[in-house]
């Protein structure tokens, strides 16, 4: 769960002015942060499930490791005041890795390597969370995971 | 005995009336017990009792298994459509006249040496049928294999996966008969989940790797 502290960021520095990156500021946002929890779902602007990497990987790439401390760079983002939900596969002793490999890459659209990682991840970890977002869209995947008779649940993020 | 087709579709050869009838029963299977398994299907974790899992969990049974049933179904009715083109096995007939040849040979052999041929048996048919499963019926075939697969292990496997093992004399005939169904069904979704990768890679990876396969093979031409 990325989670923001608003007191933590600033304008936007002069290394990345605005527009230049499709940077905001974070106060513009500010009224937002005073909730406990909140979660970034950059997914605005993405046209293709292919290019849905999970929550984590987009959040690691919206913080500028480089900028000035306490300034984020967010690009393509929307702000929910929700926590985002989760999609995570179980362990079970039936269906095959291949299967579960191929069921991942169809339906997240994943790169074959990042379907391994997941798959090697819930036959010795007994779960993976491969996907995290709106609830709605969580639910969907859910279902075809339970259409293609794997054992999958939904979660809220960070549980 | 399988085949990969052409078009993407399978070919299974000579299956004998036993394995027919395994087919046969899978909706009888994949509908007993054990079948709550996948048919009704937790969308949260069964522990969290919360408002919002009961919810969900209410929400799920009236729209989301209803529909998960219909497609489970509808992949039995895809292995029944499959069963009932099934054409008497060309490699049934194809050994039925070898039998004969052998055995009309082994008469006039006979007549030459002057010896009887009491011993010699009829050739006979066996009733192995083929089976021709389209591209468009593979994944459904998968699906309902795995349906019955799913039951099977709720019903007798353990956690561990022992249930693939080989026959075990000190269980059950139940359990005996349940394991070669199981066997069957897994060892019927090897090819078809083959089939399934190629036509996924095809799609999605494009012909640009095909293509570089085939100038590679060129390169490896010896002139």
């Amino acid at each position: 769960m990325f989670r923001v502290n608003a007191m933590n960021f600033s304008a936007p520095s002069a290394r990345f002015p605005q527009g230049a990156r499709a940077s905001r500021p974070f106060e513009r946002y500010a009224h937002l942060f005073q909730r406990a929890e909140l979660s970034l779902t950059p997914l605005a602007n993405m046209s293709r499930i292919h290019d849905l990497p999970i929550l984590s990987e987009l959040c690691m790439q919206s913080i500028d490791p480089l900028g000035d401390p306490g300034t984020a760079v967010l690009e393509d983002t929307r702000i929910s005041t929700e926590m985002p939900w989760a999609v995570v596969i179980h362990d079970d002793p039936v269906n095959t890795i291949e299967y579960v490999i191929l069921t991942i890459q169809r339906l997240f659209g994943y790169a074959r390597a990042k379907a391994e990682h997941h798959t090697m991840e819930v036959h010795y970890s007994g779960r993976s969370l491969v996907w995290n977002g709106a609830k709605e869209k969580a639910e969907h995947y859910v279902h075809q995971l339970h259409a293609a008779q794997l054992k999958a649940s939904l979660e809220r993020s960070g549980e | 005995m399988y085949e990969f087709m052409d078009d993407g579709g399978l070919l299974l050869i000579g299956v004998a009336p036993k394995y027919i009838e395994m087919l046969r029963r899978l909706p009888a299977i994949a509908h007993g017990d054990g079948a709550e398994r996948f048919r009704e299907p937790d969308p949260m974790d069964p522990q969290n009792r919360s408002p919002e899992a009961r919810s969900l969990r209410d929400d799920w049974m009236d729209l989301v298994v209803p529909e998960l049933h219909e497609i489970f179904d509808n992949q039995h009715c895809a292995v029944n459509e499959v069963l009932d083109k099934a054409e008497p096995s060309y490699f049934d007939d194809w050994l039925f006249h070898q039998q004969k040849l052998a055995k009309d040979f082994a008469e006039n052999f006979d007549e030459e040496m002057e010896g009887d041929d009491e011993d010699a048996q009829p050739p006979e048919r066996t009733e192995a049928v083929d089976l021709i499963i389209p591209p468009e019926l593979i994944e459904p075939w998968y699906g309902a294999l795995n349906q019955g697969r799913l039951a099977l292990h709720a019903r007798y496997g353990d956690s561990e996966g022992e249930f693939t093992n080989s026959e075990d004399s000190s269980k059950s005939d139940a359990w005996n008969q349940a394991r070669a169904h199981y066997s069957f069904y897994s060892f019927l979704q090897y090819p078809l989940i083959h089939l399934m990768q190629t036509e996924f890679d095809e799609k999605f990876l494009g012909s640009d790797e095909s293509q570089a396969e085939d100038d590679d093979s060129d390169d490896d031409l010896p002139f």
